[in-house]
């Protein structure tokens, strides 16, 4: 089997950010302590869902441009991919609350915004199923993508900005980037976001392939 | 195209007014909805509780509001319409009478409100200019997203799923700035929560402008 360089590249830079995420020294810093460490998964894991749903808006602009079947199936694709992610980057984030704060689920900017991508995602999921029409699905669904894709931003990228957060690095919390000058946890953090994303994308790009070869069979 | 747009808000007020039921059934839901929150805290709620309320109203007046706004475009006279008009126009004329109505049921059902349950709000120039910009940035993400439900199978029960995930930053912050025009002085300006308001009401404006086309075309 042929496998491209930057799979490679990605399985590389994921198991170096797990190996040295898990036995690297870190900063000790208040209430963080060892906790920390979920930087390198829980932070990459958000990152790549972004670049996934990116992606998956880009398709969508794609669609809409030329109206080709493919580049919907790829939004879907990459969406889907992205929520999965997501899920994880959830679950790594509720596991850390709860010994960092205390409890699984509390009532913060960040948080908010990742719910409400959630649900727009998995709103864009009932809409492509309530619509029977291939043609009008794809276009109505691709339509929404782009609109939730913008909404996201705005919720995610903008509105925490206006407020304070729980989050290390925010609202007078101790975070990575105030503390760690000497840019030991980046060795390992930016490597693990390069690497996340390139799984992630490698994820979507096989279950594409899968949707293509289910649609062909039922084509045929 | 002003021009169309012109005509095509007309029609609509016009269609509306020889309808008035449906506006009509909007003022008896606020009316109603605010009377059974008086029955229910028995005439007095805290503060916070009274602004969440309000937007909870304001929310479900909007979706109802414009739930129906495609039903003759998008369904029974859709090839009419085709031929007709721009789909640009369309999509403008229905988010300028959309928000009117919504400005004026907000504006209304905060008149009502206040009338059951009292009114908290200290600086109420700024409030009732938030509740303008508010209203009127829910109803045109809300027309986009109405536009994209009527074209499925389900129309009603999508409406809710798709919309409200879509609307909570607005939600959020609508609710935020109404509570500081409750602790603030008389004249209090939020500047820049008011500046977001607008800038989405210019996003989302904008994202109707540019996609609503492609749902036209069928």
């Amino acid at each position: 089997m042929k496998m491209k360089w930057w799979k490679t590249l990605g399985i590389i830079l994921v198991l170096y950010s797990i190996i040295t995420g898990l036995l690297f020294p870190v900063p000790k810093l208040d209430i963080l302590n060892e906790t920390v460490r979920n930087l390198y998964f829980h932070v990459t894991m958000w990152f790549s869902m972004i670049f996934l749903m990116l992606l998956s808006m880009t398709n969508s602009l794609r669609f809409l441009s030329g109206f080709e079947k493919r580049f919907d199936l790829k939004a879907e694709t990459y969406a889907s991919t992205g929520l999965f992610i997501a899920t994880l980057g959830l679950t790594t984030g509720m596991v850390w609350a709860q010994f960092t704060w205390g409890a699984f689920w509390v009532n913060d900017p960040k948080l908010n915004g990742a719910a409400v991508t959630m649900l727009i995602y998995l709103a864009y999921f009932i809409l492509r199923n309530s619509i029977d029409n291939e043609e009008s699905k794809a276009r109505v669904s691709a339509v929404y993508n782009i609109l939730a894709f913008v909404m996201m931003i705005v919720f995610i990228g903008i509105l925490p900005r206006m407020t304070d957060s729980l989050h290390p690095g925010n609202g007078g919390n101790p975070g990575f980037s105030n503390y760690d000058l000497d840019s030991s946890m980046r060795m390992v953090f930016y490597p693990a976001v390069i690497g996340w994303i390139l799984i992630g994308t490698w994820i979507a790009e096989i279950s594409y392939r899968i949707k293509v070869l289910d649609f062909n069979k039922e084509n045929n | 195209m002003i021009e169309q747009v012109k005509n095509l808000v007309v029609k609509d007020i016009r269609l509306n007014w020889r309808e008035r039921y449906a506006l009509y059934s909007m003022l008896l839901y606020v009316l109603s909805t605010s009377y059974v929150a008086y029955l229910s805290f028995e005439g007095i709620i805290s503060d916070d509780s009274w602004v969440a309320l309000f937007w909870i109203i304001v929310l479900f007046a909007a979706m109802n509001a414009s739930l129906q706004s495609f039903k003759r475009e998008l369904n029974q006279q859709a090839l009419f319409f085709y031929i007709l008009a721009k789909p640009r126009a369309i999509i403008l004329s229905k988010t300028i009478y959309n928000s009117a109505l919504l400005i004026l049921l907000s504006l209304s059902s905060f008149g009502l409100y206040s009338l059951f349950l009292g009114n908290p709000i200290h600086a109420q120039l700024s409030f009732v200019l938030c509740v303008t910009l508010g209203s009127s940035a829910l109803a045109s993400i809300l027309t986009l997203v109405s536009a994209i439900a009527a074209k499925t199978n389900n129309s009603s029960g999508l409406m809710a799923v798709l919309s409200i995930p879509l609307l909570f930053p607005l939600l959020l912050n609508l609710i935020k700035t109404s509570k500081l025009c409750l602790v603030s002085n008389l004249d209090y300006f939020p500047f820049n929560q008011l500046l977001f308001l607008a800038l989405i009401n210019i996003a989302s404006a904008l994202l109707s402008y540019l996609l609503f086309p492609y749902l036209w075309r069928d």
